[in-house]
């Protein structure tokens, strides 16, 4: 009897500390596994031009009243250090380097200018279109010594285009490509170029023609893909000029677009959020008369650009005709940095536009003070800069500006810097196990 | 007609207790023999005579016929003398000296009569009654079957082949022309061997089956020498067999006879083993060296032949046929007879009444198979089809489960984690529990996942198995059955990929079964009042079945071992009957498990470190936090439910109540106390598992991109479960036996309970597999997880290592080394410690993949980064997962990459020009690559000026290499690498991982695992092997 007891009172003591040991359990300590992040060497940038431009449908009417091929060209490349033939255009083991064209006839009458980039994994174009008197040609340069594949997916005011363009670029070789063979009769494209290996150099020739008349040539640069834009040059000294801005959002986006002068936010008709379809891009005409900047507050992401076209009197014409020259300029993700860019012409002026009250300071290669301002928050100032064609500009703080050439003769062009600080690497690597699951 | 002069000879060696009874019979003979012979052997003394007339004779000979024979040349023979051959241990029948003598009257070419043998206490039993040989010999078949019931059914019986000559009647003129016994076979299988020569001389052997002597067959259960039971003499039968097999084999069949002697051998001894007859086992392990000493006296029985005349055919009749044979072996080597016999036991009422109780339970068997499978196929449709089509379950901590079966021995042989850059495991037990799955077809990947998904079946049946042990309520018993299959932190295990915790709940059911089988405690069918039981009690091949569940169970989850070990030494301290059972119960677990407890012992200093050692989890699962006391209750996690089902969160408590409470309540039955008991204990037990459990650190990182991990306390709830279900089920079946109102009320009450339990076991299931539930963290994916062509170079000749790179979203690089296409937790983890040392005793440093991290990050971002880190590490391919844009970037301008291929599964390079290897010799800067495996590797090529050895792992003693056979030295590495001096001239260059103390283990738990599977067979056994 007294061992049934003892034997109950046992198991119950067992039982019962059992469930007080695991009532009061707590989960082991872990150390969890650490990453360890390293700072690489960068490579050595390199740059790439794409070239002068082409008269996108060949040499149709060399000659007489109707020549389409310009005759009358100036073609420079300014950049740091000696430049080496890459295709029809040029690569510069530099940061920065800029071309500049001046056609005085045919076709692609006008001036054209662009900041030469560095290869990218990843880029989108936003200018351009395919529609009746546009040609859009895609220019497709790799600088290094390995091949890259491009992958350009076209993307409409009907959303994306489902044909895409795979482009195999071998090592040091540029590869020319006409948008609209790919995406035709599109009235507003947006590009992008997804690359492997080293990445690719992307530019868009945007070339138009209005009846016979050229109707404005220029380069379009890649454009930053950020939630926050700012385009910091729109307009011209003409009265006339008309702007129209290019807006794509790769997932949708609701946008609020703000108008900038020297003086601050414009009122604007528009200043109410608009809505991206996912892929679709939105031509948006802006007022015009107006030289400024524009600013885009999306909670998306999206990528903008620019188009001001100036009108001219045309070489020949019969009655009533009007030429016009245009130029791009794209989104920048403003941020606190290095800009840096190569004068295209002498006698460009800098459009600069800060978000907050600051002093810019343009400075050259030496350190010298070209020009300064101060500047009020969201606001954009046009600088007139005093330095020759070639020479290397920079400013160091929280702005986002672009190099515009603008003739009294109705040309106008644009190209803007690059980010210097883009160029430091660091990688985070962390041992794991592989397949993680989900 | 003359009286025939009958000399009686007992020969005794004084050395057993029988005499007296023998002498008293003799004086009790209504046929007074003429004379009698006492012949005291071995220096033993007179004993009572009884007032017989006898006559002391006193040999110093050593056999029982030699003595015969001394004595006989003292007594000159009579006309028509007949021998009355009598053993110490033989009391005859009153009547049976006359009936022999009548016979031998009747058969005047009878050189032999002999006597119907019977049980010493018990004469209604036969023991011999007549002796017949196959015609090859090499098997002894008695023409009765041992302790049958003598009803006259063998008074037909007249001439035999062979009659034991104890208590036989032979001619002295026949005896004399015969030669006598034949010393040679030392006391077993003479007569077999005198009778022979009788019919082969033209003479008679006849049994009289009505002269009836008692035998206590002193000599064949040892009680002359020092042996114990029939055992300690089996041998030497064994090689008497063979004696007579050779000595009357015709020369053509010898070397057959010489052939089927190591054969008997192989076959026997498995057999025996699985008869739980090790003596047996040893004694025929033993008989071919017996008979080669036996050689001599075997050719001197065969000249003895020539010599006598024993040469005429026998007829045919005489030998046993095949089936005769057959009928032997069924009866007397696997106890047909007996079985049979026990079935025959009941009535004809009770054997209807037991059928019923089948029938009864076999439709719950069937009721249980549907709902588990009904169970199992609900919540595992979707791994069902991905399995069909080719992909694999994996998960979080799962890794890859498609490995082969080559990898899986690797681990299991070798002990050799291959996880990173490698380390010495503890052990290989659970690769090698892994290893049956692997050779099945299909793979680890098809039967670990048919395991995982079928796995509340196999539950369900094993506890419907064990629960007829607790009560033969059959409705209990499917709910039991139900509640322990659908537990809830089973089926987390289950859908978590949690391998061992799903191996273990499955095999403590299947050891709980075994064990009431093997202990006899256990309730049987009740019929009346009486219980009937449908098997022996006690099963010595289940005692070895619940080693093997046992060691099953704790190799699945080693933190179980410990319990089991108080668990069944406290239960032996209790039952000391069981004692020797019990003990042989946790043999083979704890072989199986002893490098863990050596592990442990090591971090002794550290008790924090050796309870996470005990505690480690071998293979897949992931770490895990939360309340250990809802798993170790069995409260359902509501996050695994449909969540529009979150809210009936009440049920998840119902069956985890219902069984604790009925355990409680159990402990205060008077009748059922000792059951609720043990099962009280069991889930005090399995809360304390799940407590150490959840608190330890069960695996530290494995240098290979795996981090620590908390434990799972999913084996202690199973133990609760089942300490639960022995409690409650012990109740229900005490409350069976039990008549009276209260006791019929409990019943009901205990139903009723039972189905409120499975009723919230079956709406767990519902919600669990209801749509837009998320059952667990497992998922399925493509069986390979590597682009195509890297599993090739990692199984290839130069066993290749790959670097896997992939681009987090927050921009971080993860990397991985892998030796297998994927990470290899399915074939066991590495055993490191807490600050990554190797836990096996063969290494003692431990080279972290962390140490190519530099070179990771710079190859990562830079297409200038140098590469040579990872060729010396035997990385061979670079593989990038979709999406590592920035990286492939980078490397596709590396200059020491060749792009190898884009697929779905990640874009592969091939670091080099490919020729990466695990080893490789180092001539003066130029690499001689080694053929190798994981574990071992070889080079056949002239090193003219020496060189260096160089094997792409951590350093480490178990690490050895050879140059023509030679010794090579370790030496310094850079690196960290195990690397050794190669002298000049060499021509083949060989290392291999050979850890001593993983070796030993190895065989020792192999020869214990083998045992326990063969001895586990429930293979039937006659009352000789069993004596």
């Amino acid at each position: 009897m007294i061992s049934r007891i003892v034997t109950r009172f046992t198991v119950v003591l067992v039982a019962a500390l059992g469930a007080f040991a695991v009532y009061v359990a707590s989960p082991a300590t872990l150390e969890a596994s650490s990453s360890s992040t390293f700072s690489i060497a960068s490579p050595a940038p390199v740059v790439a031009c794409p070239g002068p431009q082409h008269v996108p449908v060949g040499d149709v009417g060399a000659g007489g009243d109707l020549a389409s091929e310009p005759t009358q060209r100036t073609f420079s490349v300014y950049a740091p250090v000696p430049t080496t033939p890459l295709g029809d255009g040029q690569a510069a083991d530099s940061a920065v380097a800029t071309q500049v064209e001046i056609i005085g006839d045919g076709d692609i009458e006008g001036w054209s200018a662009m900041s030469c980039g560095q290869a990218q994994l990843d880029q989108w174009l936003v200018g351009g279109a395919t529609s009746l008197g546009s040609s859009a040609r895609l220019v497709l340069a790799n600088p290094s010594a390995a091949p890259a594949e491009a992958t350009v997916t076209v993307y409409g005011p009907l959303g994306q285009v489902q044909n895409t363009l795979v482009v195999a670029v071998a090592p040091g070789s540029q590869v020319n490509k006409l948008v609209e063979a790919v995406a035709a009769e599109l009235p507003a494209t947006v590009l992008r170029v997804q690359a492997t290996g080293p990445g690719v150099v992307a530019s868009l020739q945007d070339s138009r023609l209005e009846g016979f008349q050229p109707a404005g040539t220029e380069w379009v640069a890649p454009s930053d893909l950020a939630k926050t834009l700012v385009i910091p040059a729109v307009g011209a000294q003409d009265a006339n000029a008309a702007v129209t801005l290019r807006l794509m959002a790769p997932e949708g986006a609701s946008v609020e677009l703000s108008l900038v002068s020297d003086k601050g936010i414009e009122p604007w008709s528009v200043g109410r959020a608009l809505v991206l379809e996912p892929g679709v891009v939105t031509d948006i005409d802006l007022p015009r008369g107006l030289a400024g900047a524009i600013e885009l507050r999306a909670d998306s992401a999206i990528v903008a650009a620019a188009r001001t076209v100036v009108p001219r009197a045309p070489r020949e014409s019969i009655e009533g005709d009007v030429a016009y020259d245009h130029m791009w300029v794209s989104g920048e993700a403003v941020r606190e940095g290095t800009l840096a860019g190569v004068v295209p012409l002498q006698g460009a002026r800098i459009a600069v536009y800060s978000p907050t009250n600051a002093h810019v300071v343009v400075q050259d290669s030496g350190g010298a003070t070209v020009v300064e301002a101060d500047l009020t928050a969201r606001t954009v100032q046009w600088l007139d800069v005093a330095a020759p064609a070639g020479a290397e500009l920079s400013t160091k703080g929280e702005f986002a500006w672009a190099f515009v050439l603008e003739s009294d003769a109705g040309y106008l062009a644009s190209s803007e810097p690059v980010n210097m600080d883009r160029t430091g690497l660091t990688a985070t690597v962390v041992s794991a196990r592989f397949p993680a699951g989900a | 007609m003359s009286t025939p002069f009958v000399r009686a000879v007992l020969a005794t060696d004084g050395r057993t207790d029988y005499l007296p009874t023998a002498l008293a019979a003799i004086a009790a003979s209504e046929y007074a023999p003429s004379v009698v012979h006492l012949v005291l052997v071995d220096g033993a003394g007179p004993p009572d005579l009884f007032g017989l007339d006898v006559e002391i004779f006193t040999s110093f000979v050593d056999t029982y016929a030699a003595a015969i024979d001394e004595l006989l040349d003292a007594q000159p023979a009579r006309d028509g003398e007949l021998l009355w051959l009598l053993h110490d241990d033989i009391a005859p029948a009153p009547d049976a000296l006359g009936k022999l003598v009548a016979t031998m009257g009747k058969r005047p070419r009878a050189a032999i009569v002999g006597a119907a043998h019977v049980r010493w206490r018990d004469s209604s039993r036969l023991v011999n009654l007549g002796t017949t040989v196959s015609r090859i010999g090499a098997r002894r078949i008695p023409l009765v079957v041992e302790d049958d019931i003598n009803q006259g059914q063998h008074d037909w019986r007249e001439d035999v082949l062979a009659v034991s000559l104890a208590a036989a009647l032979v001619r002295r003129e026949a005896f004399e022309r015969l030669g006598g016994i034949d010393r040679g076979y030392g006391g077993f299988g003479d007569s077999l061997e005198f009778c022979r020569r009788a019919w082969a001389s033209g003479l008679d052997v006849v049994v009289e089956p009505s002269a009836l002597v008692r035998h206590a067959q002193a000599s064949l259960y040892g009680a002359r020498s020092a042996g114990r039971g029939r055992a300690s003499t089996h041998a030497r039968r064994r090689v008497s067999d063979w004696h007579h097999a050779f000595a009357w084999a015709p020369l053509w069949l010898v070397p057959l006879l010489a052939i089927l002697v190591p054969l008997s051998v192989i076959v026997r001894v498995p057999i025996r083993i699985a008869q739980n007859a090790p003596r047996i086992a040893l004694a025929e392990l033993v008989v071919p060296a017996f008979l080669i000493r036996r050689l001599p006296a075997i050719a001197s029985s065969a000249a003895a032949h020539r010599r006598i005349g024993a040469t005429k055919a026998i007829e045919r009749r005489l030998f046993a046929a095949p089936k005769q044979v057959m009928d032997a072996v069924r009866q007397r080597e696997l106890g047909v007879f007996e079985r049979s016999r026990a079935e025959n036991v009941p009535s004809d009422l009770v054997r209807a009444e037991l059928e019923s109780s089948r029938a009864t339970h076999r439709l719950s068997l069937l009721i249980v198979t549907m709902v588990a499978t009904a169970a199992a196929a609900a919540l595992g449709i979707g791994w069902i089809r991905a399995l069909a089509g080719g992909q694999m379950i994996t998960g979080p901590g799962v890794g890859n489960t498609g490995l082969s079966s080559s990898d899986v021995w690797s681990r299991a042989w070798t002990g050799w984690s291959d996880a990173g850059f490698g380390s010495p495991g503890i052990d290989g037990a659970f690769a090698g529990l892994m290893a049956p799955l692997a050779v099945l077809p299909g793979g680890l990947r098809v039967t670990l996942g048919v395991l995982l998904v079928a796995a509340p079946l196999l539950a369900a049946l094993a506890a419907w198995r064990a629960a007829g042990h607790a009560t033969r309520g059959s409705w209990m018993r499917v709910s039991a059955a139900l509640v322990y299959a659908l537990w809830p932190p089973f089926l987390a295990a289950i859908f978590d990929g949690r391998v061992g915790p799903v191996i273990a709940h499955i095999a403590l059911a299947i050891a709980a079964d075994a064990f009431a089988r093997a202990t006899g405690w256990r309730r049987g069918e009740l019929v009346g009042a009486r219980e009937e039981l449908d098997s022996a009690a006690a099963s010595p091949s289940a005692g070895l079945a619940t080693a093997l569940a046992l060691t099953v169970a704790t190799v699945a989850q080693p933190v179980l071992l410990i319990p089991v070990i108080v668990v069944i030494v406290v239960l032996g301290v209790g039952a000391s009957r069981s004692r020797r059972r019990l003990g042989g119960m946790l043999s083979v677990p704890v072989v199986v498990g002893l490098p863990g407890l050596v592990a442990a012992a090591r971090y002794a200093a550290h008790p924090a470190d050796a309870l996470s050692i005990l505690a480690r989890e071998p293979g897949p699962g992931s770490s895990w936090q939360g309340d250990a006391w809802r798993i170790a209750l069995g409260v359902s996690d509501t996050d695994r439910w449909a969540p529009l089902t979150r809210g009936a969160s009440v049920i998840g408590w119902v069956g985890a109540c219902v069984l604790i409470v009925a355990a409680f309540a159990a402990l205060l039955s008077r009748s059922a106390w000792r059951s609720a008991a043990v099962g009280l204990a069991l889930v005090g037990i399995g809360l304390g598992v799940s407590w150490w459990s959840a608190s330890s650190t069960v695996a530290w990182a494995d240098n290979a991109g795996g981090g620590a991990i908390a434990g799972w306390p999913g084996a202690g709830s199973s133990l609760v479960a089942l300490g639960a279900l022995v409690a409650a089920l012990g109740a229900d079946g005490t409350l069976r036996g039990l008549d009276g109102r209260r006791f019929a009320m409990g019943r009901v009450v205990g139903a009723s309970l039972g189905t409120l339990a499975v009723g919230a076991s079956l709406a767990t299931v519902v919600f669990m597999a209801w749509p837009g539930a998320v059952r667990g963290s497992a998922t399925v994916e493509a069986s390979s997880v590597l682009p195509l062509a890297v599993p090739l170079d990692q199984e290839g000749p130069y066993r290749q290592r790959v670097l896997v790179l992939d681009e987090r979203d927050d921009g971080s690089i993860a990397y991985t080394v892998l030796s297998h296409d994927g990470s290899s937790e399915a074939i066991g983890r590495a055993d490191l410690g807490p600050t990554g040392e190797p836990l096996g005793t063969s290494g003692a440093t431990s080279v972290d993949v962390s140490s190519i991290a530099a070179t990771v990050a710079e190859a990562s971002r830079s297409g200038e980064a140098n590469l040579d880190a990872l060729a010396a590490w035997g990385i061979g391919a670079i593989v990038v997962t979709q999406g590592g844009d920035g990286i492939r970037s980078a490397l596709d301008q590396n200059g020491a990459l060749t792009m190898a291929g884009v697929s779905e599964r990640g874009t592969a390079y091939r670091v080099g020009d490919g020729s990466a290897s695990r080893a490789w010799v180092d001539v003066d800067g130029k690499k001689l690559p080694l053929r190798s495996t994981a574990t071992e590797g070889s080079l056949r090529q002239y090193v003219v000026g020496g060189g260096t050895l160089v094997i792409a792992v951590p350093a480490g003693k178990g690490w050895q290499a050879w140059a023509d056979g030679s010794t090579l030295k370790p030496v310094e590495d850079a690196f960290g690498r195990a690397a050794f001096a190669i002298p000049t001239a060499a021509s083949h260059v060989s290392y291999a991982y050979r850890d001593p103390s993983q070796r030993w283990w190895w065989w020792a738990g192999a020869v214990a695992v083998a045992w326990a599977l063969v001895g586990a067979v429930p293979l039937g056994r006659s009352k000789e092997l069993a004596a």
